[in-house]
């Protein structure tokens, strides 16, 4: 008896052991992919240390691809084996794991939580619905072009978080049935999400990937480019994308209903007793726009992070958010991962890795890279867009970013185009924020993210390279 | 006896929820009725945050609460619900925090027999603490394409388990009892007894050697199976056939016959590498499959 019993248990642990294996997969594979690239002798060309870097990010990859750790636990990973590995130490890998660009990202989430908070949402269903009116395509293009501004300040997520129940909400007051709605729910609902991600790109304080550029420019004295200098060479590509996204929509979802009378009308009936702007949004919209107006002014002097650290502490001075709504709302594994893949892109870059990638690349095209500029701009873009795909846009940017700008020619330029492509998320319901919000909703199918994203992606990327050989030279 | 019937959407989860029902009452058993929702990569869990806060200050229910509001009210008016309330308002408000689930808390599903529960993750992850946490005895879940599924089903959750693989409510099924001398088959045969008494089916009892000679362990296990439906009066017959065991099982199975199966009790790491006669017949079978342990 007491040896079944044993045996039980025994086939008990091993089948517990088999399911952490199963389960844990990616993450052996990621280490013994370190592994045998530590063990295989370091080509001639690159220092041990950037072959012990190159590893690290390999394996970081994978772990990020496959979710094999929580966010925070990449971070922690990406700390513990600079220092175990011995391509710096623990003073230096702490140092470079803070930098304004972390601050940013951090203040401009916590930025978000706090405008969230606000209940500005009823607020701009009403304005949206008295510019449009109650025709179907004139509501998608309020949605559109109002989240793709929002986004362009305040983050995708923020905006898409605000506006989707507004599109929920039109789309359930207009029939109960899920299924009389199916092109009605995606042509919305795809607006929401397609603006707000087009608009991302629009400043610094967009999206956390464009923080990230702007940090390597900075610490590779390339460039000193402030806020309205973002904007002045990104916002003409919002502007133009803006119309193709609305023919693409109305190609792909043809709406059910061309007017939605009876849903507009109740929509304002529940969002009526919103009644008129309090003190509190009025005081939260102007702190808002004093952060954007020091952004734009005090940048070069102050810091973008500290600046959007200052407009949290403004907030949270006069009572218009409290620690635990801005603590629940930002996601600070995110901030973590970020500094951390920042810190590795320092570590890439101080031990040679990112040149001798980008030299490995240039070599691999045959030189045809270095010759001419539009295909290492098309490289950049395709290379990016794909990795932006399966991994995040910002930690496809910290990591690629780096080897981008050593691929030759003008890094100002190469930097645009990580940033930008790097949101060209439309592929799956997973790529970016935006979509996969929208995607839990259950209101719209997966087979429609491709649908409607490989043709926004593609005129997307024409748009891209056409601003970068047209409009971005009349700008040097 | 305790029943975790996992449901994913109106569209595909009514064929699981109505057997899973009919087996529950049959063995009067508690159903949990389970909706685990996908995995939010962790890039994008404070957007999630915050688009769950508007949604609900809109009264926009999560899709999780839409599917739980449609089984409640599919089960409660096929009559599994004693007191059941046609106009109880389904709100987010009802969600009750628990320690690694969220449980939807009605005054009709508070009680020993009915509970409504939300987890997110992976689903083999979700239904394996489920089991671990409450100590189900069977797992009741829709087909799944992929393959690797059938595995960590069978290998990871440790319940029985039945898979509702294109079930039709409308048709008549027999149950088809898999019987060889491994040690969950007499468990399995006494499983499908109560099954056959509660929901009136016959029984066929299906033993498969790979040779022309049937050996004493099976030739006896058939036997004890004919014998234990005959004393229980359950209407039977037992059938033996030479060939691959599995492609029989398929073969015998058609699409109008629930198979029952004990699952088995060799090495963990043999089944990890080259799978086991339940996990084929599960990745193979066009129809309802019950695995018992």
């Amino acid at each position: 008896m007491v040896k079944i019993k044993t045996r039980t248990q025994h086939s008990r642990l091993l089948s517990n052991i088999l399911y952490w294996i199963d389960k844990n997969r990616w993450l052996l594979i990621a280490l013994l992919v370190g592994l045998v690239l530590n063990l295989i002798p370091t080509p001639g060309d690159i220092s041990e240390a950037g072959w012990r870097t190159l590893s690290i990010a390999v394996m970081v990859l994978i772990l990020i691809v496959s979710e094999a750790l929580p966010l925070a636990g990449v971070a922690l990973f990406i700390a513990v084996m600079q220092v175990v590995m011995g391509i710096a130490d623990s003073g230096e890998v702490a140092s470079t794991f803070m930098s304004d660009a972390v601050f940013f990202i951090m203040g401009s989430l916590m930025l978000a939580a706090a405008i969230i908070h606000q209940g500005l949402d009823a607020r701009l269903a009403l304005g949206i619905i008295r510019i449009t009116g109650n025709k179907t395509s004139r509501i998608m293009v309020g949605l559109l072009v109002i989240s793709a501004i929002l986004s362009s300040f305040i983050g995708s997520h923020t905006v898409v978080a605000m506006l989707l129940p507004v599109g929920m909400t039109l789309v359930r007051y207009t029939a109960a049935d899920k299924k009389q709605t199916v092109n009605l729910s995606a042509l919305l609902l795809f607006s929401i999400a397609y603006g707000a991600t087009i608009g991302s790109v629009g400043t610094p304080s967009g999206g956390a990937r464009n923080a990230i550029i702007l940090g390597y420019w900075h610490d590779l004295n390339i460039t000193e480019i402030d806020y309205l200098a973002w904007m002045k060479y990104v916002y003409p590509l919002i502007l133009v994308e803006l119309p193709f996204a609305v023919l693409v929509l109305r190609w792909v979802f043809k709406p059910e209903y061309k007017n939605l009378d009876s849903a507009v009308r109740k929509l304002k009936v529940k969002v009526a007793h919103s009644g008129i702007m309090t003190g509190q949004q009025k005081l939260s919209i102007f702190f808002f726009l004093l952060t954007f107006l020091g952004w734009i002014t005090l940048s070069q002097k102050l810091g973008l992070g500290i600046i959007a650290i200052a407009g949290v502490l403004l907030y949270l001075a006069f009572g218009l958010v409290s620690w635990e709504d801005i603590d629940r709302n930002t996601n600070w594994g995110v901030v973590l991962l970020f500094a951390a893949a920042i810190s590795l892109g320092v570590q890439m870059r101080r031990t040679g890795t990112a040149l001798w990638v980008a030299d490995n690349l240039i070599g691999l095209t045959g030189d045809m890279m270095a010759a001419s500029m539009p295909l290492r701009d098309a490289f950049i873009m395709i290379i990016t867009t794909t990795m932006a795909n399966t991994l995040s846009a910002a930690a496809t940017v910290a990591i690629l970013g780096p080897i981008n700008i050593n691929l030759g020619g003008d890094p100002v330029t190469a930097g645009f185009i990580t940033a930008i492509s790097s949101a060209f998320g439309y592929f799956t319901a997973t790529a970016a924020p935006a979509t996969m919000i929208i995607y839990s909703s259950g209101m719209v199918r997966s087979k429609q993210f491709l649908r409607a994203g490989w043709r926004m992606g593609v005129v997307s990327m024409a748009l891209l390279m056409l601003v970068t050989m047209l409009y971005w030279p009349l700008l040097q | 006896m305790k029943f975790l019937i996992a449901v994913s959407s109106e569209q595909f989860s009514q064929p699981t929820l109505t057997i899973g029902m009919q087996l529950a009452n049959a063995f009067q058993a508690q159903a949990t009725i389970a909706y685990v929702e996908p995995p939010v990569a962790s890039l994008y869990a404070d957007g999630m945050n915050m688009t769950r806060e508007t949604m609900e200050k809109w009264g926009i229910p999560q899709p999780g609460v839409e599917v739980l509001e449609w089984a409640y009210r599919f089960i409660g008016e096929a009559g599994y619900i004693e007191n059941y309330d046609a106009d109880i308002p389904f709100q987010q408000s009802k969600l009750v925090n628990k320690a690694r689930h969220r449980e939807l808390v009605l005054p009709s599903t508070f009680s020993d027999k009915l509970r409504l529960i939300m987890r997110q993750g992976d689903i083999i992850r979700e239904l394996r603490h489920a089991v671990e946490e409450d100590a189900y005895d069977v797992t009741i879940i829709g087909a799944s394409a992929q393959r690797k599924m059938a595995h960590d089903l069978i290998e990871y959750i440790n319940s029985s388990t039945f898979v509702v693989n294109n079930f039709n409510a409308d048709l008549t099924y027999k149950l088809l009892v898999c019987v060889d001398d491994s040690k969950r088959t007499r468990q399995a045969i006494r499983t499908a007894a109560v099954v056959a008494e509660a929901l009136k089916l016959e029984v066929e009892v299906l033993t498969v050697s790979k040779t022309t000679r049937f050996g004493t362990g099976y030739s006896n296990a058939h036997q004890w199976a004919l014998d234990y439906l005959e004393q229980k009066g359950i209407p039977h017959q037992g059938i033996k056939r030479t060939g691959d065991p599995v492609k029989t099982f398929i073969d015998e199975q058609g699409t109008d016959k629930i198979l029952v199966m004990g699952s088995s009790s060799g090495s963990a790491l043999k089944k990890f590498f080259r799978g086991s006669k339940p996990q084929q017949t599960l990745e193979a079978s066009k129809g309802p499959i019950l695995i018992i342990k």
